[in-house]
């Protein structure tokens, strides 16, 4: 990839530098503030409890930090990488270097300049056992991160690491938090990152407010002087606080809300963002009767995935897959992509393979479930599945985090459950597929499997790569390894009218605040 | 009595001996732990991390030996630390309590307002429509569950009257109105079923005392109804519903987390829901003992203040 470097040693020419650099980028989404001030409401869910990036598992925390801390490069909705606090990179012809090139003249909140020590700091402790990070297993392949020059961070890799980029432009993962800060703070209490946002204060179970960053490297924005989450965890009372103006945006992932929503007067949907979260069924594929490969392609064959997009999502959403559409290029499309093996509704079909693996009698299988999309997904399946002869006793888990606990370590019961947005098809289906990963979802041996795995996680030829995560998806389907009803956006959006220039993307990140605005006069 | 205010502190201990224990096995029954909920589905989910981060929070020493542990931190007023807010349990109940405590005073306040007028109201007009119009609306407070109360008014005071925000909290040191504007929406509700209860206890004792001999001494003195009824009646009607009002008070100490997650009020019931949900341990416990030391504390209050009104009650 081309780089241009400069070496600025005067601060006021790297600002403008990072100013021009900025625009180019800056015109995609928005060419300038329509109007400047006003803080933006969204009641948001759950409670984050911990705002420190890198230490949770938890996704909606990073929604928050988000706003506060920056990463090395964006990605863009077709899944290309944009500069962010990196202006330019490039690998090593044997893939197993990459050099970043930092923008220069990028303020932290407390006031020092961003440079390669911060982002040296950032991995060296995400990758330190006793910091516990979840993804620690994530940055294996790396051997080393260090800083050439100020401007200059490389990363030493052990193989080819294909997911790199991905992870680099995930505040999820790789939120960048300075070296002299972050050790010595509580990040609940006070927070410095290079983000368009300032952490003003969280109080827990009620709001987290954020204040625009007046040194923000993107000029002229942030345009909003401000952004509060309320912490609101019942999305009829989310619903409510819009309703009633106390909320500007809300976002919801039931979409049995989607008619109440769009009847709250001016007030519009945010157009959607792709797919990017699937309802995933595990079963055990060495013991019992889901062993049989039969009896899994029959149940696949037995699932009307139509009727339950239909009723389950009020159609607002498309056959399921591990990688779905959403996370281009890598995704599987409906319509786009050639049909997946045992997706087409066939009851007469299923009923026969059931015979043939001897459940001519019937089968009793147990589900388990949590969350309510899970449960009505559950409830439309045994209906489904009576008609093969399938017996399905549903098991509603009281909580999730018990759920997904039963669902690692997945014995002889199914489970549905809603699997989230992740930055790369490698970090998406590795941990779940791989026959030594500790997380495998249904006992799965395959070495064919392991092998496109493998070869997933080291191309670095995007085209050869997602020909790789299509030929898994393919897989997956014919030995119906898993089972997937659906997947949907990670959320639905409804905005006031006044509230401009805001845009869904796939992972449900509200990175777009940057470049929002408030056409109201106050 | 100051003997039997003592003795009944001391009868505090084992109470609340009994609830840490129960607290803590409690908790320690939901299925599933902090470490799921800090490493989600993950490869470092596994056997080394988990034993870490249970290491480092001391969930790996024996159950017996923790639970020791805590109690003695608690003994010297140490509440611990959650396990994942980065703050300590006592600051995290210090300042909710407060805004559970407003919500909960408030409710009374209603409840006393709605319940005591009706309740004579209803027993001095038996048999007529108001009685019965009375004690309709008390068998509907007592019948519908206060979360669907709540989300009544929650849902539909947003269609109807979009103008009214029934939702969220502004401390009453920001916005004093405000704050009283939305904390009347819960409060209402709490209020009407606890009203609908007192009610029901003012109706019956002062339809007893009404009954006494003293009350048809009163009539015949040619005493105004007012009189009979305010003056004479109620004094000794009152001291029933007295006892009930104390009890719906330590109720509402801690009864008001459902209603607190409906109306999203960041009060004391907010803090257990999400951290049984987190299966933030320590938070857990801590808000519950705080919880029951002060319900225990109101009990002691309220049988004192009953014993103070009613010269019958003897402390023994």
């Amino acid at each position: 990839m081309p780089h241009n470097r400069s070496i600025v040693a005067n601060l006021a020419i790297a600002l403008l530098a990072t100013g021009l650099a900025g625009i180019g980028f800056q015109a995609k989404a928005a060419p300038h503030c329509g109007a400047h001030g006003g803080t933006l409401t969204i009641p948001f869910a759950p409670d984050p409890a911990d705002l420190t990036p890198g230490k949770n598992a938890e996704y909606a925390p990073s929604l928050i930090f988000d706003e506060i801390y920056d990463t090395l490069l964006r990605r863009a909705p077709d899944g290309k990488f944009e500069p962010d606090l990196a202006t330019s990179w490039e690998y090593s012809p044997d893939h197993k270097t990459l050099t970043l090139h930092l923008r220069q003249g990028v303020m932290f909140h407390h006031g020092r300049e961003f440079e390669a020590k911060d982002v040296v700091y950032t991995f060296d402790r995400l990758r330190d056992p006793e910091f516990k990070s979840p993804w620690i297993s994530q940055f294996k392949s790396i051997e080393k991160v260090e800083a050439v020059d100020k401007y200059t961070v490389k990363f030493a890799l052990k193989e080819p690491f294909a997911p790199l980029l991905s992870l680099l432009a995930t505040p999820w993962y790789t939120a960048i938090v300075p070296y002299d800060f972050t050790p010595a703070h509580n990040l609940n209490k006070q927070a410095s990152g290079t983000g368009p946002f300032m952490l003003v204060e969280y109080v827990p179970d009620d709001h987290v407010t954020l204040k625009a960053n007046p040194h923000y490297w993107e000029k002229g924005y942030p345009c909003l002087d401000g952004v509060r989450f309320n912490i609101v965890t019942d999305p009829q009372a989310q619903i409510s606080a819009f309703r009633q103006g106390s909320a500007d945006m809300v976002a919801l992932e039931d979409p049995k809300f989607i008619p109440i929503l769009k009847r709250v007067p001016d007030s519009s949907m945010v157009p959607p963002a792709g797919p990017v979260n699937e309802s995933g069924l595990a079963m055990n594929t060495v013991e019992g009767p889901t062993a049989d490969i039969r009896v899994r392609r029959a149940l696949s064959m037995g699932m009307d995935r139509e009727a339950i997009i239909k009723t389950v999502l009020f159609g607002y959403g498309q056959l399921g897959t591990k990688i779905p559409c959403g996370e281009a290029p890598y995704g599987w499309c409906e319509g786009k992509d050639p049909p997946l093996p045992y997706y087409k509704y066939d009851p007469e079909a299923a009923k026969k393979l059931l015979a043939e693996a001897g459940y001519a009698k019937g089968l009793a299988l147990t589900m388990q479930v949590s969350l309510p999309l899970d449960v009505q997904t559950a409830e439309i399946l045994a209906e489904q599945w009576k008609k093969i002869g399938v017996n399905l006793s549903i098991q509603r888990i009281a909580d999730f985090n018990t759920q997904l606990d039963n669902y690692i370590h997945v014995k002889d019961q199914t489970s549905i459950v809603t699997l989230v947005w992740q930055p790369d098809p490698h970090s998406d289906v590795y941990q779940i597929y791989y026959s030594t990963s500790g997380i495998n979802l249904g006992k799965f041996k395959d070495k064919d499997l392991d092998a496109l795995l493998d070869a997933g996680k080291v191309e670095t030829d995007i085209d050869k790569r997602v020909q790789i995560y299509k030929k898994i998806q393919t897989l997956v389907a014919d030995k119906a390894y898993m089972l997937y009803p659906f997947t949907k956006p990670y959320n639905w959006l409804f905005e006031k009218d006044y509230v401009k220039d805001y845009k869904a993307v796939p992972s449900g990140s509200y990175a777009a605040l940057r470049y929002t605005w408030l056409d109201k006069k106050k | 009595m100051l003997r039997y205010i003592i003795r009944r502190l001391f009868l505090l201990i084992p109470v609340l001996l009994g609830v840490t224990f129960l607290t803590f096995a409690l908790v320690r029954l939901i299925p599933g732990d902090i470490v799921t909920r800090m490493m989600g589905v993950t490869d470092a989910n596994n056997p080394q991390t988990r034993a870490l981060v249970l290491h480092e929070l001391g969930l790996d020493r024996p159950l017996l030996e923790q639970y020791v542990w805590w109690l003695g931190r608690l003994l010297r007023g140490d509440f611990g630390y959650s396990f994942l807010r980065h703050s300590s349990v006592l600051s995290e109940i210090l300042r909710r309590f407060p805004i559970s405590l407003e919500l909960g005073a408030f409710s009374m306040l209603i409840a006393m307002l709605i319940g005591i007028p009706l309740g004579v109201l209803s027993a001095v007009k038996r048999g007529r429509v108001l009685d019965y119009a009375a004690r309709l609306f008390s068998l509907f407070g007592i019948s519908a569950p206060n979360f669907f109360v709540g989300t009544l008014i929650v849902v539909f005071g947003a269609i109807w009257f979009p103008g009214i925000t029934t939702l969220g909290y502004v401390p009453f040191h920001q916005a004093p109105l405000q704050n009283l504007e939305r904390m009347f929406w819960p409060a209402l509700t709490l209020g009407i079923g606890i009203g609908a209860i007192l009610l029901r206890y003012t109706r019956s004792s002062v339809l007893e005392v009404l009954g006494e001999d003293y009350v048809r001494t009163a009539e015949a003195k040619g005493l105004s109804p007012f009189s009979v009824i305010f003056v004479h009646a109620l004094k000794n009607a009152l001291i029933p519903v007295i006892t009930a009002i104390s009890v719906w008070t330590a109720f509402l100490i801690g009864g008001t987390v459902l209603l607190e997650q409906v109306f999203t009020i960041p009060g004391v019931g907010r803090l257990i829901l999400s951290a049984i949900q987190d299966r933030d341990y320590p938070i857990i416990q801590g808000t519950v003992v705080f919880l029951s030391f002060c319900v225990a504390l109101t009990m002691l209050v309220s049988d004192i203040l009953v014993a103070l009104v009613d010269p019958r009650v003897k402390f023994t």
